[in-house]
């Protein structure tokens, strides 16, 4: 009950009445500290061997701390409660590192617990610690330390005995000091008036700096924070521990709580408010600066030249101090009036933590029309410090405070009343969309777990699970299946194989989108950038000076040459969604060739030689050169880029706005509709709330289901989390597939010579300046093998598979094909004179009708109906006839006398 | 609410009066207060306080003096937090120096007492055209809206009246400066540095501005308007802002984050501390046409026949003036307070590219003059120099004054020769320009301007496109001086909207001409965008008629003037 004892004759406890029952708190929180327990998911391997050492237990041989209760087994899991804070904090206490480095622990105090330990004093606590978070931080340490103190080491490292490290020799030096400078004083002086220079309790409660009138000043009290060797960590109520001993936490499903870790996005800087000072706050954006990790002085410690005495200056929170001069210790003993000089900052005794200042700017998604962004520093410390860099998306928990007035006299005056300058604190930090390897269960409750699962399961058991993920890419964007569907392959990609002699095989597939403005290549390629985890849009111009490779850059504040890399850099592991590729820069088209296949940007400028990593998967759109494309020229030439680069794409896809009803019909009623409500798009479901989740309402709603089945679409949530654990599989080709594949390429490679003699032929027709046909930027390469391997390797991913199967490679060749046509059809004039051009349109001409046949279940179609349909395609009436004569020649269908009704013989 | 009238202002100045002393007491701002003080900016009797510009400034200004400004948000600063009462002493609408502070030394136990205000800076309006560079701009809001031959003669004497009060004004402005050069004490000296650091930031005529207008950092307190239960929108960037608020000079109230500061970044924020800060009680936003339209009445006396606005007969002979007529009376129709994201299109609003065969820096000069005479904000860009005209970049807290940057209707002429500068192709087709912020973030911003490029270069691609030659601009030049009277009457016609007669003819209009296009490969084959620019000659079509509602004829009219557009330039 010392501990106790010690608690009753603190500082805290002589608050004025208008302030909460600190001593209440102090209590509550130690009783918690000592009696709360987690559920624990217990492996396997611990079952057996349940005595054996664990060092994340953080107990050690036989005096492991023994578990409170038996296990408890729920729904096929094997849970265990175990004690949740002493293991930890024996550990602490221990000083039994994980890491031989690392010089701290972390504590986290998920508010949550609380609750979950008292519903009643947790819960009232929890509110408490939120309102005023900085106040229980030093509150919580205080009880921790006492704690601690409470504690003997239970565990022997080294061979001195008990783990010491040189805080805790400095340490003993010191006390032993100041045990004799006590015995010293107190020889001279009355015992009584020497108050002051005791060490721990009281004292160190007061040094710590509850007492804020004297917090600026050097005093010989020892604050317990010099010796902290943990980092304390406050979570807000909607965030489960990540760390030890939360590292396998089971949290039940019926507790209430549970539902609400779904809410762990933030609310945009602009919904934190006034009465959100001294809150703790979760806030979610995008890290513009953030300053280099300087080491921040906490506890300044000076040594008194004159008197031997040691002082330390506590520094809560402030960004700059006034290095003491004078000695109290020699004005108390009156040994000479006010003399200056005589203390000197002992560097090795003080305390420093690392220190980082992030500048937290708002997403452009959460920023309303007209307004500007709103930024706000997030001060890091210790550990929080080099987890994000520029450009990283993050939420952070911490608390929103003033940048206290530490000056005195004029200034201090002067700024009083506003404070201006505000900043988070912030106790946790985590970053958005890093890459598809991170889960999105770990941010979901168990529910919205489960439900996922379940909705993959029934996607993945549907009979098209490709054509239902394909179609919820844009799902606002009518057609396009084939386009889309290369979309989803690329997002799941190939597998990159890394040989033995060191040479690497690219498993990102590059597509292009080519074709006339207006057809929505630019929202597709938005939308694909946006469900990618990593995902870059930006144009061919490049959003900054950088370009889309790396440049090397001149820092305005030191003046130093540092290396900033493009787009392609960023989007490393990514997908680089590139608009108007055709209009990049002359420099970046050099290098993007680099980047496409070898997957790297070399620089070497300024002194500065490097090679980039830019893993990505390219996704280019291109518009035609003058404006609208020329069908009498070749691809190269209307798209204005070099064959060397369209041959580094694995799909290319020509979308040219052709004359369709149907289609003309949606877009009349498209540009009516915005006419009609001014400039007001039509609603779209976009529900990709990733980034934008701005409400700060709670989200502990019904969970419903990210599968539509009625649409057949699925959410982008679900879709990501579909394409995340694709890629955990890294399919092969197995040896009877492999003879299929190469008999493939073969014949595609037989189909494509005489296509080509053909065109060398036809000169006349459809033919460019080279000779060459369009075609010709698509003809059959070795690029093309690697091309539907990775395709064929994409398409087994999706289907959770180890092995690529035979239809992998017969979709990826559809596939290539679908490309190849897109560019052909559209490529070449439309006149169906001669050869496959005219053989493909009497082909779809006849699909169209029997496509109706098949739907309406009719032996026979009527022939106006069919011309009306065939028509509305874009086909003549000359094409249908053509199609009737030349099947009817091959026995396949057969015109009535009255040339009325196409009957389909074969049915 | 107190009963104001704009004839009779005096009970209106003792309303002012007790708002001050209320002030100057630390006495709350009732609800009443804010509700009369809003009362004063509808009414226009605003115009009869003192307004906030160069002049003023130079005067002996009383501690709580409550002034009137009008001026375009040029930037956005972070909210403010500040101690809003101390010692039952309101601190609202004032840079507040207690001598006591009670929070900054708490660990954030009690923030009860704080509330936040959101600083904007406005500048005087940018690229205002000579005409209506007047000073009185707002006073010009004025009261005399039917016009009678009376109160004609009344504004005649108002304006004799205010020359004479600004020649008065001038000479005790000239005296009062010789008095601050004489004045020894600090605060002069201090008011007069942060008005020499003003200069430095937005110098007298930045932008073509009124260089008498001062910029002034406003601070708006919507929290405390909401509690007056009128609810005015949130001010977005760009907006003209009419506001009555309380001035503050004073530099030591307000340096807070300047470069001494402790912030570690390389910021060299906006000087809060040297600009005359404003205290805003009241506001509301301008709509620049209205301000343009009620500027036109005060100048000139319109006939029936002007405040129709057409310009058939001149205009009607050449296609090139009246495409011109036609874009510059373009304006975005958007529905009010939408809060949505852009959409691909502004609707309504037009921009055109004019190729010439005569010299285009003659062309480009010409127009400027014309449209100088007729639009009140014109901003001319000339690309083909070698003056570099950045977009909008906000970079250590100050959005550096650009060319780009201008109230919503303005008129942007550029000259781009041959060169084609990045980010103009969004401004031309999407009406958006986009804003740079730090980290590269980058955010389009409404451009709802008339927009008329000079040049012959193939990838620049506008709305409309047309030839124009000297006998063309001859015609504009014939017709300026109606032009601007024209244009002020017929830009002040609400949203036009589209009967759905006129969207069903269209469409089929839009589809027969693709279907015939589909069997005879040399037909025209229209394209969305040509469908949307059909759709906005419409609309300027009955725009020009002074007409809220497009018809049929209309349309009609549109199709043919777009053809004939076509077949000139084949």
């Amino acid at each position: 009950m010392a501990t106790q004892d010690t608690l009753q004759g603190g500082d805290i406890t002589n608050v004025t009445t208008s302030y909460p029952d600190y001593e209440s708190d102090t209590q509550t929180f130690s009783d918690f500290l000592k009696e709360h327990t987690i559920l624990r998911v217990v492996k396997d391997d611990e079952m057996d061997d349940s005595d054996s050492d664990n060092d994340e237990e953080g107990g050690a041989g036989n005096n492991r701390p023994r578990r409170l209760y038996e296990p408890v087994a729920e729904e096929g899991l094997n849970v265990e409660r175990v004690p949740c804070y002493p293991p930890l904090l024996q550990k602490i206490k221990n000083r039994a590192y994980d890491d031989d480095h690392q010089a701290t622990f972390l504590l986290e105090i998920p508010l949550r617990e609380l609750v979950a330990w008292d519903s009643v004093r947790g819960a009232d606590l929890a509110d408490r610690a939120i309102a005023n978070t900085m106040r229980y931080q030093t509150l919580f340490g205080q009880v921790i330390d006492r704690y601690l103190d409470s504690l003997s080491q239970t565990e022997a490292r080294n061979q001195n005995g008990f783990l010491r490290d040189t805080e805790d020799v400095l340490h003993e030096q010191r006390m032993e000091q100041q045990a004799r400078q006590n015995d010293f004083l107190q020889q001279q002086q009355n015992p009584n008036e020497n108050i002051d220079l005791q060490v721990g309790g009281v004292a160190a409660e007061q040094a710590e700096g509850t007492n804020n009138n004297n917090q600026d000043q050097a005093t010989t009290m020892f604050p317990p924070i010099l010796l902290r060797k943990y980092e304390l960590r406050i979570l807000p109520l909607e965030r489960k521990g990540k760390l030890f001993p939360f590292v396998r936490q089971y949290i039940a499903k019926s507790n209430s709580h549970a539902t609400q870790i779904a809410n762990q996005s933030g609310v945009s800087l602009r919904h934190v408010r006034a009465k959100s000072l001294g809150r703790l706050v979760t806030i979610t954006g995008m890290v513009v600066r953030a300053t280099d990790v300087k080491p921040y002085c906490q506890v300044a410690t000076y040594s008194c030249d004159d008197c031997g005495a040691e002082l330390y200056q506590v520094l809560n929170g402030q960004r700059e101090f006034m290095p003491q001069r004078h000695c109290p210790n020699c004005a108390q003993q009156n040994r000479r009036k006010s003399k200056f000089n005589t203390l000197h900052l002992q560097t090795r005794g003080s305390k420093f933590t690392k220190f980082q200042e992030l500048k937290l700017q708002e997403l452009p998604s959460q920023v309303p029309m007209g307004h500007v962004p709103r930024s706000l520093s997030v001060y890091c410390r210790g550990e929080l410090t080099r987890l994000a860099n520029p450009g990283d998306v993050i939420t952070v928990d911490g608390v929103f405070l003033p940048q206290k007035v530490t000056e005195g006299g004029y200034r201090s005056s002067r700024n009083a009343g506003l404070m201006a300058t505000l900043f988070l604190e912030a106790q946790h930090l985590e970053l958005h969309k890093k890459s598809f390897d991170e889960s999105l269960l770990d941010h979901l409750s168990e529910a919205e777990s489960e439900q996922i699962d379940r909705d993959i399961q029934m996607v993945a058991t549907s009979e098209d699970p490709i054509g239902i993920l394909a179609a919820s890419i844009a799902p606002e964007i009518f057609g396009h299946e084939n386009i889309k569907r290369a979309l989803l392959l690329q997002l799941t990609g190939g597998v990159t194989r890394k040989l033995e002699d060191g040479m690497k095989i690219r498993g990102d597939i590059n597509i292009c989108l080519m074709g006339d403005p207006g057809v929505a290549k630019s929202q597709l390629l938005k939308h694909v950038s946006s469900i990618a985890p990593r995902g870059v849009y930006t144009t061919g111009k490049g959003s900054s000076g950088v370009g889309l490779t790396a440049a090397v850059t001149k820092n305005t504040v030191t003046g130093e040459l540092s290396l900033e890399g493009g787009a392609l850099v960023l989007a490393d592991q990514g997908i680089c969604a590139i608009d108007e590729f055709d209009k990049m820069d002359e420099t970046d088209r050099t290098a993007i060739h680099e980047v496409m296949e070898q997957q790297t940007v070399s620089i070497a400028k300024a002194g500065i030689v490097a090679t980039l990593n830019a893993r990505t998967a390219v996704l280019a759109a291109a518009n035609p050169l003058y404006s609208r494309y020329n069908r009498s020229k070749s691809l190269s030439e209307n798209i204005n880029l070099p064959n060397s680069l369209l041959s580094r794409f694995d799909l290319m896809f020509l979308i040219l706005d052709t004359p369709d009803v149907d289609k003309d019909m949606a877009l009349a009623r498209h540009v009516t509709f915005v006419h009609q409500n001014e400039g007001l798009e039509e609603k779209k479901d976009d529900d990709d709330d990733d980034e934008d989740n701005s409400g700060d309402e709670s989200m502990a709603e019904a969970i419903t289901s990210d599968y539509d089945e009625t649409k057949g679409t699925v959410s982008p949530r679900l879709l990501r989390e579909h394409v995340a654990r694709a890629r955990r599989h890294e399919p092969t080709v197995p040896r009877e597939v492999a003879p299929y594949v190469v008999e493939a390429y073969v014949s595609l490679r037989m189909q494509d010579r005489p296509r080509r003699g053909g065109a060398r032929q036809s000169q006349s027709f459809g033919t460019n300046a080279n000779g060459g046909k369009s075609g010709d930027q698509t003809a059959m390469t070795a690029r093309q093998l690697l091309s539907i391997l990775r395709l064929s390797q994409s398409l087994a991913r999706l289907r959770f598979s180890d092995f690529v199967a035979r239809e992998d490679v017969d979709e990826a060749i559809r596939l290539t094909h679908m490309s190849k046509a897109s560019l052909e059809d559209e490529g070449t004039s439309m006149d169906g004179s001669k050869g496959k051009k005219r053989e493909d349109i009497m082909s779809r001409v006849f699909h169209i009708i029997r496509d109706y046949a098949t739907t309406s279940n009719c032996t026979f179609v009527e022939l106006k109906l069919a011309e009306a349909m065939v028509l509305r395609k874009g086909f003549t009436v000359q094409h249908l006839q053509s199609c009737l004569e030349e099947y009817e020649a091959l026995e396949i269908i057969q015109v009535n006398s009255a040339r009325t009704q196409i009957h389909f013989v074969s049915n | 609410m107190p009963e104001l009238t704009p004839n009779a202002f005096s009970g209106g100045e003792g309303f002012i009066s007790r708002i001050t002393s209320k002030i100057s007491d630390g006495s709350e701002i009732s609800v009443d207060d804010l509700g009369g003080l809003q009362q004063l900016l509808s009414r226009s009797a605003s115009s009869e306080l003192p307004t906030l510009d160069k002049d003023f400034l130079k005067r002996q200004i009383d501690e709580i003096q409550i002034v009137h400004h009008v001026g375009m948000v040029q930037n956005m600063l972070d909210p403010e937090f500040y101690v809003s009462s101390l010692n039952g002493r309101s601190l609202h609408f004032r840079d507040c120096n207690p001598t006591s502070n009670s929070a900054s030394n708490d660990t954030g136990e009690d923030f009860s007492n704080l509330s936040e205000r959101q600083p904007l800076f406005v500048v005087p309006i940018p690229f205002t055209a000579g005409w209506f560079k007047e000073r009185s701009i707002v006073r010009g809001t004025s009261i005399e809206r039917t016009l009678t031959a009376e109160s004609m003669m009344a504004s005649a004497s108002r304006k004799r009246e205010r020359e004479t009060e600004q020649s008065k004004k001038s000479k005790r402005c000239s005296e009062s400066a010789k008095e601050i050069v004489r004045m020894n004490d600090s605060d002069a000296s201090k008011r007069a540095k942060s008005l020499k650091q003003s200069v430095k930031w937005w110098p007298a005529g930045c932008n073509g501005s009124d260089d008498s207008s001062s910029p002034v950092l406003a601070k708006f307190y919507y929290d405390e308007y909401m509690k007056a239960d009128n609810r005015p929108t949130t001010l977005r960037l760009n907006d003209i802002v009419e506001t009555i608020g309380v001035l503050s000079m004073n530099p030591w109230e307000a340096e807070f984050c300047t470069a001494d500061s402790d912030f570690v970044f390389d910021s060299s924020p906006p000087p809060p501390s040297q600009l005359p800060r404003l205290h805003v009680l009241a506001y509301r936003t301008i709509d620049l046409d209205t301000l343009a339209h009620e500027r036109v009445l005060n100048l000139t006396e319109m006939t029936p026949e002007m405040m129709g606005g057409t310009l058939d007969g001149g205009l009607k002979r050449s296609l090139a003036a009246q495409a011109i007529f036609l874009t510059i009376l373009s304006k975005a129709e958007r529905k009010d307070n939408l809060i949505h994201r852009l959409s691909t299109s502004a609707v309504g609003c037009a921009s055109l590219k004019v190729s010439t065969t005569v010299d285009s820096k003659e062309v480009f000069q010409r127009l400027k003059n014309i449209l100088h005479q007729s639009c009140p904000v014109v901003a001319a860009l000339d690309l083909a120099s070698k003056e570099l005209h950045p977009f909008p970049a906000k970079l250590n807290g100050i959005i550096p004054a650009t060319s780009w940057q201008l109230p919503s209707g303005s008129t942007l002429l550029i000259h781009a020769g041959d060169s084609m500068q990045d980010g103009l192709e969004e401004l031309l087709t999407s009406h958006q320009i986009v804003y740079t912020f730090e980290g590269g973030v980058q955010i389009p911003f409404e451009a709802d301007y008339s927009i008329i490029v000079i040049s012959n270069n193939k990838t620049v691609k506008c709305s409309l496109q047309v030839y124009c030659d000297e006998e063309d601009l001859s015609r504009l030049e014939e017709e300026e001086s109606r032009l601007r009277q024209a244009l002020s009457a017929c830009r002040t016609v609400g949203n036009v909207k589209l009967s759905p007669e006129v969207l069903e003819r269209a469409q089929d209009d839009f589809l027969s001409q693709r279907s015939s296009a589909r069997s005879n490969p040399k037909a025209r084959m229209p394209h969305e965008d040509d469908f949307h620019r059909w759709l906005c000659l419409t609309r300027l079509q009955a725009r020009s008629r002074r007409s809220e509602v497009a018809t049929t004829e209309d349309w009609e009219q549109a199709v043919a003037l777009d053809d004939a557009i076509w077949n000139s330039l084949n």
